[in-house]
């Protein structure tokens, strides 16, 4: 008896999900409005697992991966618009910076814990976002870049919207099938054992500051990857907007802390949730009343931190379990178990 | 020389007006470590019961404090209340849950205002004195003065009586503190409700040198943060002095290096202290550690 | 046998001011039993701290097979074959058991279903088999201080360092605990510990070494090291349970 899930059984239920996640495409393929919303929550989804790899996993609760998301976009936007190359090209530069540098900029803080890890990250950000502001030779300053509309494969550039969806949906399977397969490798162990006691990692022979390196250092890479899709869809790209600490920074860890901080599904159940609910509420109450939707957002997620710690998949698990075992005892409330089916997922 | 001296007046009344907004923080997470996203909210909360007061009762602002400050305290108690005091032990959560508060009490206030910017006037707005070729404004000078007394009140306030003795002992081991007979809960709440109301009562003395907006907020609470870590976790001198020095470097950075980087430069010193010495400058080694430990 | 398996020399820690391990020298031939014994406070978990790299001493030398390892981190030591338990159990308790034992098992054995089967059979070994698939903040103290020992000896290291083990232990528990080490010990291994209990030390009736006050007052066999007047006014003098 293991209670590592055989890889076939993983593979084949990663299959599944993603096309019950691709269902709503097919419906909606449509509706130019809802295939909107669906490019944002694959890309966010994409960005919530990225993210979730160091802050999940590895417990280091980041508020700066909007620097890595602004690296991505602003890089790739440039390597286009001034040398022609490719967006497909173009986004492996970042990817690759934002994993070397990301990991060493995010060094010096990997000694501090929790909340003050939380607030130097955040720092981070708001440093890049003073810089890029002013580096206008870089960056374009405030007033930002902005990509022509030339439609063709290889500039990245398409008139027709669900090709995006598509290209985003799988940005979001290539950061599952990397958590997937981390999370089934020692160093997604090592993640979770530094997640859970640095003192512990350590004496069980875990070099706790390489492996939050390399987590990093992966996570970094897929959220340039996801900056760089970003600035190609939207094709105008600005410091207010990249470094947005609500709509990007602290979005990642919002999502997959909705979702379920520390699960291979979590983020993308956030992603799926929080941002269609955005997307129409903006819709349909912003217009009236510039600001309700996020107030009710802002409840939403305030109501999920008080009432479902674990987040969605934390509640699907345990129905799960209750309906399954309806005579065994629940876990204890005491104990803080974020996941661990992370690491048989 | 001159020069010198200008800059260095700018960047005290500014490091005023940052020790300010600081104030509520310094006791919320420099005392009992509680990661509260919002703080720079409530200073906004202030800011807008000064403008109440002004537009409906016809208040000065400094009139108003007698009311914005004690409801700021009454919002305070019930945020510790509802959204805290569950998530106690739970710092990562407390982000989550706080930056959900901010959202609501930002976009609840865009709601009610339309998005549109006020202003609060008050009878001292006129008055000030020249120092060299700086004029400074009596609203900036009280800022100064506000700050530096609510420092002194604050540490001794801390330090000498029961109530602020208890937030110390509750912030070291909870548990021996409960032994001890100490209500933990409710001086949680107490100290929650008082960061709030410094918030409110910065809010209500800044008003009259901003313009309000619903996300003025957002532009405090960094620097709230930098400044309660520069200065030193739980010291409240410290805290003074860590506004002082934000608004120094900024004025000079902004002077001498570039407008556009002064606060890029200020971000920059506080993420090396948090880095070389996590327990701020004037703070105890260790600092930084305690009330995060699990505490059974 | 010319070089000592493990050798502490004029090993010392000051804290501001404060001496808590005082040029300590001992040392531990291979396939030995050997416990440190003193009153609170004496210096043993520092002693110990400085012997996994928790600590750096301020001076001295510490060898393991003939290697100097007294300035590396933790990790390399656990790698060199240094296996420690903490005096409080660290489990990492959102994990299952058998999760936390494959950690130490991974140091040997990188594939997941190689550590996890190297993992079971460490379970096997301390008796946590049937509880392998059950989170560790939901086990015992007990079973906490046994999965602890799980997850060093996945190391397959080449000695074991056991923080107060038996701390905290009902009387059977302690039995069992005893049965273990000694089980442990016919494998071969190397054992260091750090004990309260003197029931414990003389059943393994080994060697014995005294701190007190951070220094070494006494070392020999046990039943000797028992008897010593200097080591029962440090010891039996402050603790009743002697």
């Amino acid at each position: 008896m293991s209670s590592i899930h055989s890889t076939a059984r993983v593979w084949s239920l990663f299959a599944l999900g993603l096309l019950l996640a691709l269902l709503p495409l097919a419906l909606l393929a449509g509706n130019l409005f809802w295939v909107n919303i669906l490019i944002y929550t694959y890309l966010f989804a994409g960005l919530a697992v990225a993210w979730n790899i160091i802050g999940g996993f590895g417990g280091q609760f980041s508020l700066g991966h909007g620097v890595f998301f602004a690296a991505g976009a602003y890089m790739t936007a440039q390597l286009y618009l001034r040398w022609g190359i490719s967006p497909w090209l173009g986004l492996i530069a970042p990817a690759l910076l934002c994993a070397v540098v990301g990991a060493l900029i995010f060094w010096p803080t990997f000694r501090l814990k929790g909340s003050f890890f939380a607030i130097a990250t955040l720092a981070f950000n708001e440093v890049g976002l003073v810089m890029a502001n002013y580096l206008e030779g870089i960056t374009g300053g405030p007033r930002g870049l902005q990509i022509p509309f030339r439609a063709a494969l290889a500039n990245m550039i398409f008139a027709d919207q669900r090709i995006w969806a598509l290209l985003m949906f799988a940005f979001m399977a290539l950061c599952l099938a990397v958590a997937i397969m981390l999370m089934r490798s020692r160093l997604g162990y090592y993640l979770l054992a530094v997640r859970e006691d640095e003192e512990a990692a350590h004496a069980a022979g875990i070099d706790v500051t390489r492996v939050k390196l390399l987590g990093t250092a992966l996570s970094a890479a897929l959220a340039s990857v996801g900056g760089s899709l970003f600035a190609m869809y939207v094709r105008t790209i600005d410091p207010p907007t990249v470094f947005s600490l609500a709509d990007i920074g602290v979005k990642f860890a919002l999502l997959a802390l909705i979702g379920g901080i520390g699960t291979i599904t979590g983020p993308v159940l956030g992603a799926f949730l929080i941002i269609p609910a955005e997307s129409y509420l903006r819709a349909s109450l912003g217009g009236g009343l510039p600001g309700m939707h996020l107030v009710v957002l802002g409840l939403v997620m305030l109501l999920a931190a008080l009432f479902m710690r674990k987040g969605i998949a934390g509640a699907i698990e345990a129905a799960w379990r209750r309906w399954r075992r309806p005579a065994v005892r629940s876990p204890q409330p005491g104990a803080t178990t974020p996941a661990s089916e992370a690491g048989r997922a | 020389m001159e020069t010198l001296l200008n800059v260095l007046v700018v960047g005290i009344l500014l490091g005023g007006i940052y020790g300010l907004v600081s104030i509520g923080l310094n006791l919320i997470f420099g005392v009992i470590r509680i990661v509260n996203f919002a703080q720079g909210e409530l200073v906004m909360l202030g800011m807008y019961g000064a403008f109440l007061g002004f537009s409906l009762l016809k208040l000065d602002p400094y009139v108003s404090l007698l009311i914005v400050v004690p409801a700021m305290f009454v919002v305070g108690v019930i945020i510790q209340r509802v959204v805290i005091q569950p998530l106690q032990a739970e710092s990562s959560m407390q982000i989550f849950a706080t930056f959900g508060l901010l959202t609501v009490l930002q976009n609840l206030v865009l709601v009610f205002t339309r998005g549109e910017g006020y202003s609060v006037n008050t009878a001292v707005a006129s008055l000030g004195v020249s120092v060299g070729e700086i004029r400074i404004t009596a609203t900036r000078l009280i800022i100064f003065i506000a700050v530096t007394l609510i420092a002194i009140l604050l540490h001794l306030f801390l330090q000498k009586t029961l109530l602020g003795k208890s937030i110390r002992a509750v912030t070291q081991d909870r548990q021996s503190a409960r032994l001890m007979g100490i209500n933990v809960e409710r001086t949680f709440m107490i100290t929650f409700g008082i960061g709030s109301a410094l918030a409110g009562l910065a809010g209500v003395l800044i008003a009259p040198i901003y313009t309000l907006s619903p996300g003025i907020g957002g532009n405090f609470i960094l620097a709230a943060f930098a400044v309660v870590v520069l200065g030193g976790l739980g010291s409240v001198a410290g805290a003074w002095a860590g506004g002082m020095i934000v608004g120094i470097v900024e004025a000079f950075a902004g002077y001498y290096i570039n407008p556009e980087l002064k606060q890029a430069v200020w971000f920059l010193i506080f993420l090396a202290v948090l880095i070389v010495k996590p327990s701020g400058l004037f703070g105890q080694v260790g600092a930084e550690e305690i009330g995060f430990r699990e505490q059974s | 046998m010319s070089e000592p398996f493990f050798s502490v020399r004029n090993v010392t820690k000051r804290f501001a001011g404060l001496i808590a391990v005082d040029d300590v020298s001992f040392d531990v031939r291979e396939g030995e039993i050997v416990s440190i014994i003193g009153p609170n406070g004496a210096g043993k978990t520092t002693l110990f701290n400085l012997l996994t790299g928790q600590l750096v001493p301020n001076a001295g030398e510490v060898r393991l097979d003939g290697q100097v390892i007294n300035r590396l981190p933790p990790d390399r030591r656990a790698k060199l074959g240094l296996g420690r338990t903490f005096q409080i159990a660290k489990p990492l308790i959102a994990l299952t058991a058998i999760e936390n034992t494959m950690m130490g098992a991974f140091l040997h054995h990188r594939g997941l279903r190689t550590a996890e089967s190297k993992a079971l059979a460490v379970l096997e070994q301390v008796g946590l088999a049937a509880r392998a698939n059950v989170r560790a903040g939901e086990l015992t103290l007990s079973e906490r201080r046994r999965l602890e020992v799980a997850r060093s000896l996945a190391l397959e290291p080449q000695l074991l360092l056991l923080d107060e083990v038996m701390a905290g232990l009902n009387p059977s528990e302690v039995t069992d605990s005893i049965a273990l080490i000694r089980r442990l010990r016919q494998t071969g291994l190397t054992i260091l510990l750090i004990e309260h209990n003197l029931k414990v030390v003389r059943a393994f009736s080994e060697r014995v070494i005294v701190l007190d006050h951070g220094a070494k007052i006494a070392e020999g066999d046990a039943e000797t090291i028992l008897n010593t007047p200097a080591v029962v006014t440090a010891y039996v003098g402050q603790r009743k349970r002697a």
